[in-house]
């Protein structure tokens, strides 16, 4: 009782200039990434583009599971359903890559939303043994309606370009529209989660019970954060297609998946810009992985993921706190230790 | 008639694989409280080990044996290194700990052997009897014996010797039974152990079937997920129905519905699965837990 009530009260009253500094660090990053295709060049802008898409999705993920204590295994299928939905509406309907991602994002919550209702009355392994019969039939059913997806051959996406009277590159404005999209998932996500529907999903993880008798509609918070967490991942995915301009089934297997859940937890599933770290984890680590060994890159993976529960069960930016508090108690500490030397020195 | 028997039987062997692999899922859950995602690649390293045993000269049978004892020991060690420090925390974390295993058992095995397909016999004879127009394989009435033999032998150890008893103590709560002396942790490793061995049995009637690389249990552990829900997933007799079942409603959807294609028949199971957590998720066997507040 008393760990839900901590739960539901945290984050009322956290000191303000933490939350300062937190807001200096996000408009700083804000701002870098604004100026970065000055100095970047288009691959690097290309790369940065997808560390975007990943991390909208691995945002995903943390609500789902770091928030609102849903293991999810499907996060595959909402990335594949948002990039498979942004793709044909751009193809079929001629929608522009506004238009795709809006479109992308209302069937995915709607997806979310379905798979979501088992998750009401299911808990902890049960829910991940339904999320992972989703996420293995991903790829099985965008091959079996090849008509519409292209099957195995894959599917050519239109990648946007910019307006004849902006001057910059297209590798550019793609970087830019992607970044937009995330920033403003971001923002939304960060205002949501502060407020007492972030307060909420805690509540239910951590003590379903005792949130419900609190008067937490404890369903109704399981589905949308479900709903919530699985558009964000087909927004992710909606967004990888304008860089990559390609999509395969095989890509959005249940690897994908377990690379989502890797990245989130190494980057701190209980955090929201954790979800960053977790992105330029999905973008970069499989190729550095692959490039140090092909068939051990899994067994790295893997270890990251176990090294990392165990070791650093907040994930790095989760961790982050405690260990700026440790240093902080050393300084504190040799400055008492030092202070106490002098004294004695001018004893 | 004849036609719809044989794709039974078909649907049987096939079930019987299925359900050994969801006896050690049962086995791990009801010894120690997790589902190991792992369950399939360890079984699959097994069966590489049975391979390499065999390739260096050892009998089948005797390759079969050690690569059982083998495993159990890795299956002792993976817990006593990797699971015991996780293992009171919250369901997530037991769950990605599982999956982290999974990625190294599966990459383990392709650094190791590598990814080319590996053919490792059957450990049953190559005889086959007809019986009003059946075609039963020894392979068949081999993995049924071996099946029953394996569930008697845990029902026997569980039900009616000592370390039975203390394995049932530890999983059914831990700090009561080490109140009364069980050593806890070592009930665990047994846990361990004895289903990675029944995974390397599992690994070893698989492997013949479909061939020896690293991602053969992937397909196969789904099922076995499929047969173990469908059973309550703490129930030996269950997971055997479970697996039965999964693999007779596969194979006949194969047979009679062939509309539906080689890449939705993992639907059907997935189905069956998804259903029974919807509308029974006790399974058919198990019995409804309680939460305490």
């Amino acid at each position: 009782m008393t760990k839900a009530l901590q739960a539901i009260r945290a984050g009322s009253d956290q000191p303000s200039r933490s939350a300062a500094f937190r807001h200096f660090g996000i408009l700083a990053l804000l701002a870098f990434a604004i100026a970065l295709p000055a100095i970047a060049s288009p691959y690097t802008l290309f790369q940065l583009a997808g560390v975007m898409a990943f991390a909208v999705a691995a945002l995903g993920l943390n609500v789902i599971t770091g928030y609102t204590g849903q293991v999810s295994l499907a996060h595959n299928a909402f990335f594949a359903v948002g990039a498979y939905i942004g793709a044909m509406s751009t193809a079929y309907l001629g929608a522009g890559p506004l238009g795709s991602v809006v479109i992308a994002a209302v069937v995915s919550f709607a997806a979310g939303f379905v798979a979501g209702i088992p998750a009401q009355r299911l808990r902890g392994l049960y829910l991940a043994l339904v999320t992972l019969a989703i996420a293995v039939s991903v790829t099985p059913m965008i091959k079996q309606f090849e008509a519409y997806t292209g099957g195995v051959v894959g599917f050519r996406v239109d990648q946007p370009a910019p307006p004849a009277w902006l001057p910059i590159s297209q590798d550019s404005w793609i970087y830019y529209l992607v970044l937009l999209f995330a920033a403003i998932a971001f923002f939304m996500t960060y205002n949501l989660l502060s407020g007492s529907v972030g307060r909420s999903f805690v509540g239910t993880k951590e003590a379903e019970l005792a949130a419900g008798s609190l008067g937490i509609d404890v369903a109704r918070s399981k589905v949308m954060a479900f709903a919530y967490g699985s558009m964000l991942a087909g927004i992710g995915g909606a967004l990888a297609n304008f860089s990559i301009g390609y999509i395969a089934p095989d890509s959005f297997s249940l690897m994908l998946s377990i690379g989502f859940l890797a990245a989130a937890v190494v980057g701190g599933i209980n955090t929201i810009w954790g979800a960053i770290i977790a992105g330029i984890f999905l973008q970069y680590v499989p190729s550095f992985a692959s490039d140090i060994s092909q068939a051990l890159s899994g067994a790295i993976y893997g270890g990251i993921l176990i090294i990392c529960v165990i070791v650093m069960p907040k994930g790095i930016l989760g961790s982050l706190p405690r260990l700026i508090a440790n240093f902080q108690t050393i300084r504190r500490e040799s400055r008492a230790e030092a202070t106490k030397a002098l004294n004695k020195v001018a004893n | 008639m004849s036609y719809f028997g044989q794709q039974f039987l078909n649907g049987i062997g096939s079930g019987a694989i299925y359900a050994s692999l969801g006896l050690a899922l049962v086995l791990i859950y009801r010894a120690t409280n997790i589902v190991n995602f792992a369950q399939g690649e360890m079984g699959a390293f097994s069966a590489f080990l049975i391979w390499q045993l065999q390739q260096w000269g050892v009998p089948i049978i005797l390759a079969l044996i050690g690569a059982i004892i083998l495993s159990m020991l890795i299956g002792g060690l993976v817990y006593a290194i990797v699971v015991r420090p996780v293992q009171n925390r919250e369901e997530v974390t037991i769950v990605i700990v599982t999956i982290g295993l999974f990625l190294g058992f599966n990459s383990a095995s392709g650094a190791i052997w590598g990814y080319l397909q590996k053919a490792l016999p059957s450990p049953f004879p190559a005889v086959t009897w007809y019986l009003g127009g059946l075609r039963i394989s020894g392979d068949l009435v081999g993995t049924c014996i071996l099946l029953a033999a394996i569930v008697l032998g845990l029902y026997l150890l569980f039900q009616h010797t000592k370390i039975g008893l203390t394995l049932r103590a530890a999983a059914s709560n831990a700090e009561s039974s080490m109140l009364v002396g069980v050593p806890f942790i070592w009930m665990m490793i047994v846990g361990w152990g004895l289903s990675a061995g029944v995974g390397a049995i599992s690994g070893a009637l698989v492997a013949p079937h479909l061939s020896l690389d690293p991602n053969m249990m992937i397909t196969v552990i789904i099922y076995a997920f499929a047969a173990a829900v469908l059973g309550g997933l703490a129930s030996y007799s269950g997971a055997i129905v479970g697996g039965l079942l999964v693999g007779v409603s596969q194979s006949l959807t194969t047979a009679y519905l062939p509309s539906l294609g080689a890449d939705l028949q993992v639907i059907v199971p997935l189905g069956i699965m998804v259903a029974v957590l919807a509308i029974k998720p006790e399974g058919l066997f198990g019995r409804s837990v309680m939460a305490r507040v």
